[in-house]
């Protein structure tokens, strides 16, 4: 394949790159934007968290009771023992018998539950500087330290927020692979799109819904790709470099390990935070006092907050230390200022007062990206911009399907077809898939495997999109649209409707009353924007349909397609 | 309730601003004006000019609402709702812009 | 089958020597910058911070240059070339930084 210019080059990895990726692009942007109010989608799912967010609870009071109660989790301790034990040393430690080594807690602004976890760690390792811990995770209510029952599936931030980076494929962290590449398209697909486009500014502004189909879809699509821009390649680009050290540029952890664990332990020799256990029992000093003093800290300085994150490391030991983050909710960095005391007795070992200029860049575009602060406006902003990306996308699929529909039907090829039932099940298959998903939370019994048919059903509603796609694909009639269209926007209006109204006969938590009488923004939010899909479907579905009926009506299928190319294009 | 007075304030001036500069392109000036659009002079650089500044006080007007940090992201988001909504209006409602040049021609003369 | 073998050859095998070309080069920029600025004196962590944040624009770069440009396969020849022997650099660097 030769390319007569680099612009055509472009056009060519824009076009492919962008129908192949673009299906991924769009669960990532779609979910992605979901996840802006994943707090919100939880408190809706789970009616037993519905109450005010909380501040992080007493440490002494609380957390060490409930950390204390926790074991490490049997899956991990199955497939990740027999990895990091010694079998030199003797049998593995049983589960339950293993010791603790850290303690964390993170909060924001928005939980009224809190995820603590405990490290636990291996007595006897094979590689004895690795950090070798079984972990255990979970919720608590900070009012009462009571666990928040497993089966309770928090559908926004366990759900929905992971699918957006590793589309819920663990087996061998295959999905964030996937999701990296096709973030890296995105960035191709973005600087070839500027490069096809080349009146860039000039066309700024510009939707012509009135002139031809093909026009006015293009249009759309370079207005929803260029107003946000930015948007769209930070978000990419900080996509991938919140997970460029794990996952997708891996250096200090493969090539680089030896140097990283040198200069690690050298800047614990530094900075005074011990990095090994000493082996030294002590006891653990009470947390709640440096919390305190951390607090008074932060106020000296002129700027007051709540902790945000909590972690004890080397519990036990004389070595163990205390480490306070701020919460990060008036700034972008997610936690910062962090001051760390030694665990024993409480005294002040480490003040992080300045960062260097690149981390705090790096705190700077990772925390615009993961976005805990609080800020409701740009949160909202943050989810037209993630709607945005995935108007571009839909957009590009539906350029893509009406530039070649007649040439396809003329030529009995099924191509255009193909891409219109996958990008249906993109587009319309995953407000569906959610939807189904919110719904069956309001109607499934109670039980031990109420969250995994939750997922059974979003992913099941999702494949029955693609296939009801599939069946009323139409390859003889170039000029009309799929069906499927206009009769999965009806099922989406109708699902989101039936959403509400469930929650609001489950819960008794209607509008009338998390809007006036007993406010609930969270949940009321939810339902108002199910309210407005409901809404915006109906009138789309109308729209559609109507179209469908006069394509229709215009072309008689059982003419042959190439009869009916003029009155198609018109 | 300063915050939201300097956010709806950022809003405001931004959409002001791209309309603005929105007009300043011929296209979009016959858009709004109709056949009036023939009579009298385009002024584009006073257009561009008002648009510039509108967006410069709106980024200010970030700065007093939050931290630096924040009101970068506030401003570029708004940049792209407001360039959207810009879009929308000329092309289903764009005689809703003819007081802002009103405003412009009398500020003119 | 025919198509298969035009499809591979035309559009999948230019786009993985691009990518592979970028990727190596991204992967010697940041494990050479790396392995130089730790033994300028910077922290590890500030530097693997930053040379992270510079690695993907890299990469983008390299991709578009090697596949828009008319010699393709030999342009992503001698990315990954370069970037392999930056990886290398770097790895003998480590070594001299390490006691």
């Amino acid at each position: 394949m030769e390319f007569a210019s680099p612009r055509h080059a472009m056009t060519w990895l824009h076009t492919w790159l962008g129908l192949i990726f673009g299906f991924v692009l769009m669960v990532c942007f779609f979910f992605g934007a979901l996840s802006v109010f994943d707090r919100e989608i939880d408190r809706w799912a789970i009616p037993e968290t519905r109450f005010d967010p909380q501040p992080m609870p007493s440490f002494d009071q609380v957390l060490l009771p409930a950390y204390q109660r926790m074991q490490p989790d049997q899956a991990e301790y199955d497939r990740m023992m027999p990895l990091y034990h010694d079998p030199a040393a003797g049998p593995m430690t049983p589960r339950n018998e293993l010791p603790v080594d850290e303690y964390w807690a993170y909060t924001t602004h928005r939980d009224p539950v809190l995820q603590i976890g405990v490290g636990f760690r291996v007595p006897h390792p094979l590689e004895s500087v690795g950090h070798n811990h079984i972990h255990a995770n979970t919720t608590i209510d900070p009012r009462t330290g009571d666990e928040v029952p497993n089966s309770a599936l928090k559908i926004g931030s366990d759900w929905f927020y992971p699918l957006h980076y590793s589309l819920n494929l663990e087996w061998n962290s295959v999905g964030y692979y996937i999701v990296g590449l096709a973030a890296f398209f995105m960035l191709v697909a973005l600087v070839s799109g500027i490069w096809m486009h080349r009146k860039l500014f000039r066309e700024l502004f510009t939707f012509r819904p009135w002139k031809s189909r093909l026009r006015s879809i293009l249009d759309l699509h370079n207005l929803t790709g260029v107003v946000a821009l930015p948007f769209h390649f930070f978000f990419a680009l900080t996509g991938l470099i919140i997970f460029a050290s794990t996952f997708y540029m891996p250096v200090s952890d493969t090539l680089l390990k030896p140097l990283h664990e040198q200069q690690e332990a050298l800047e614990a020799s530094q900075n005074g935070l011990p990095h090994e256990r000493s082996g030294i029992p002590a006891p653990l000093a009470s947390v709640d006092a440096m919390v305190l003093e951390a607090k008074r800290l932060w106020a000296e300085r002129g700027m007051a907050g709540e902790v945000g994150f909590l972690m004890v490391s080397h519990v036990g030991d004389a070595n163990s230390f205390v480490s306070i983050y701020r919460a990060g909710s008036d700034r972008v960095a997610l936690v910062g200022e962090a001051i760390h005391f030694r665990g024993s007795d409480g005294s002040l070992l480490l003040q992080e007062l300045d960062h260097p200029a690149v981390e705090s860049a790096n705190e700077f575009l990772t925390g615009l990206h993961l976005q805990h602060f609080e800020h409701w406006s740009l949160r909202w902003l943050y989810l037209f911009g993630g709607l945005l990306g995935c108007a571009c996308i839909a957009t590009g699929f539906l350029f893509f399907i009406e530039k070649r529909k007649f040439q396809h039907a003329r030529e009995g090829q099924f191509g255009s077809r193909l891409v219109e039932a996958c990008a249906l099940a993109c587009v319309t298959g995953l407000l569906l898939a959610t939807l189904a998903m919110l719904v069956a939370n309001r109607l499934l019994p109670e039980g031990d495997q109420r969250a995994d048919w939750q997922k059974w059903i979003f992913c099941g509603a999702w494949l029955a999109s693609l296939l009801h796609g599939f069946v009323r694909a139409n390859t003889h009639n170039a000029a009309r649209a799929s069906a499927a269209w206009y009769e999965q926007v009806w099922l989406i209006s109708i699902l989101a409707a039936l959403a509400v109204l469930t929650n609001a006969i489950t819960t008794g938590d209607h509008l009338l009353r998390t809007l006036l009488l007993e406010p609930y923004m969270a949940v009321a939010g939810v339902d108002l924007v199910l309210l407005v899909c409901a809404l915006g479907a109906t009138l789309t579905a109308r729209y559609l349909q109507r179209r469908h009926e006069q394509a229709c009506q215009r072309v008689l299928p059982s003419q042959p397609a190439s009869a009916l190319l003029d009155g198609g294009a018109a | 309730m300063n915050t939201a007075f300097w956010l709806i304030t950022a809003c405001l001036l931004m959409l002001v601003g791209m309309i603005w500069l929105a007009l300043a392109k011929p296209v979009h000036w016959k858009q709004v004006l109709g056949a009036q659009a023939n009579y009298g002079r385009h002024p584009v650089k006073a257009l561009q000019r008002a648009g510039a500044i509108s967006l410069l006080l709106s980024a200010l007007a970030c700065l007093a609402a939050d931290h630096p940090s924040m009101a970068v992201l506030v401003w570029i988001m708004l940049l792209a709702l407001s360039t959207f909504i810009t879009a929308m209006i000329l092309s289903w409602r764009p005689h809703w812009l003819q007081p802002l040049i009103t405003v412009r021609r009398l500020t003119q003369s | 089958m025919n198509r298969l073998w035009y499809l591979t050859r035309d559009s999948i095998s230019p786009l993985l020597a691009a990518l592979m070309g970028s990727y190596l080069l991204a992967w010697g920029v940041t494990t050479l910058g790396i392995s130089a600025l730790v033994a300028s004196g910077v922290s590890f962590h500030s530097a693997e911070t930053g040379l992270l944040l510079l690695a993907f624009p890299v990469c983008l770069a390299g991709f578009l240059w090697a596949f828009a440009s008319r010699h393709r396969y030999r342009l992503s020849l001698m990315l990954a070339a370069v970037g392999s022997l930056m990886t290398a650099a770097g790895w003998q660097l480590q070594a001299l930084i390490l006691p």
